[in-house]
């Protein structure tokens, strides 16, 4: 007799289309970006792997810093689950070069092949967090300039979004923390 | 006057005495949750390298570079990528309650900032700037 409870699995969220009988879910779309090494990195290379998203500016004098203590309560917490990665965007690639992005992960102290800081194509970042269902848009009238939702998201290896969080409350990263176990249990007991 | 009577006026003078700074400190935490905390965070332990916390002992504070200063004019070290931005909005009345509400409740230190000396630390400040 199992004690185990059974969870429902992480719903998969966004759209579904049906096409000729097939379900199509909402997929993160392929990309191309640059790491704060100045390595290229696309979706190809997050294949392996679930991930932790979120989407911010070195200069953010809002919401930024809040979002990043959350990422960093995940990143501790996973630290040693090879399973997982942390992909952070910047919405600022004018100002956050790479060398400025590997600055700043120096001094968050964090694994730069766990944690990437990720620049590119402003069109290109812009376009992807729609798909993250972050909102993110250049505003004059915002603080730095940006205004941008401070939402972090749980990507699957099929580039499903199956959770989110907001990044400047730490009860609802704590939930999130636990969906980000349950997503991992799921790849585990397949093995 | 009534045991009663006088008991009762000891109590209530306790809890007028009692209740006059946490007013002032909940004042003080507004403006800290307002001005400071989106990077020193609400509890005031920072991010990691990129923002210092504002935990400090007594000895610390009294080698320190005054404190309403760095909050009206902020800190531009070239060396840093984080930069503490000038805040002119802030009144110096908040200043001194943000000053004593970090003191207070975030380090328990008990010396305590007056508005003058918040405004003579400005103006100092402000001399030497110009």
């Amino acid at each position: 007799m199992s004690c185990k409870q059974e969870l429902e699995p992480l719903p998969i969220l966004g759209n579904i289309d049906v096409v000729d009988g097939d379900t199509l879910y909402h997929t993160i779309p392929n990309f191309k970006f640059i790491d704060q090494d100045s390595q290229v990195v696309t979706n190809e290379d997050l294949d392996p792997y679930i991930y932790v998203s979120d989407f911010f500016f070195m200069s953010c004098p809002s919401i930024c810093p809040k979002v990043k203590k959350q990422m960093l309560r995940v990143y501790d917490k996973f630290e040693n689950e090879p399973l997982i990665k942390i992909v952070s965007h910047t919405i600022d690639p004018k100002r956050d070069t790479p060398e400025k992005l590997k600055e700043y992960s120096k001094n968050l102290e964090v694994d730069n092949a766990k944690w990437m800081f990720l620049t590119g194509d402003k069109d290109d970042i812009f376009e992807i967090a729609e798909d993250y269902f972050v909102a993110a848009f250049e505003d004059p009238d915002a603080p730095g300039g940006f205004d941008h939702s401070g939402m972090i998201i749980l990507v699957d290896k099929s580039r499903h979004v199956r959770a989110f969080a907001l990044g400047t409350e730490a009860e609802d990263v704590d939930e999130f923390m636990i969906k980000i176990q349950q997503l991992l249990d799921e790849y585990h007991s397949k093995v | 006057m009534s045991i009663i009577l006088k008991s009762s006026l000891i109590i209530l003078t306790i809890f007028v005495i009692g209740s006059c700074n946490p007013i002032n400190y909940q004042q003080g935490k507004r403006s800290y949750d307002r001005h400071c905390a989106s990077c020193h965070m609400e509890d005031g332990t920072g991010l990691v390298k990129l923002v210092p916390d504002v935990m400090f002992s007594k000895d610390e504070l009294l080698n320190m570079e005054s404190l309403p200063c760095m909050i009206r004019h902020g800190i531009n070290s070239p060396d840093s990528i984080f930069q503490m931005l000038p805040n002119k909005e802030i009144s110096e009345i908040e200043i001194t309650n943000v000053i004593n509400y970090i003191l207070h409740d975030l380090n328990s230190i008990d010396s305590s900032y007056t508005l003058e000396r918040t405004k003579s630390e400005l103006k100092a400040c402000h001399n030497t700037r110009e």
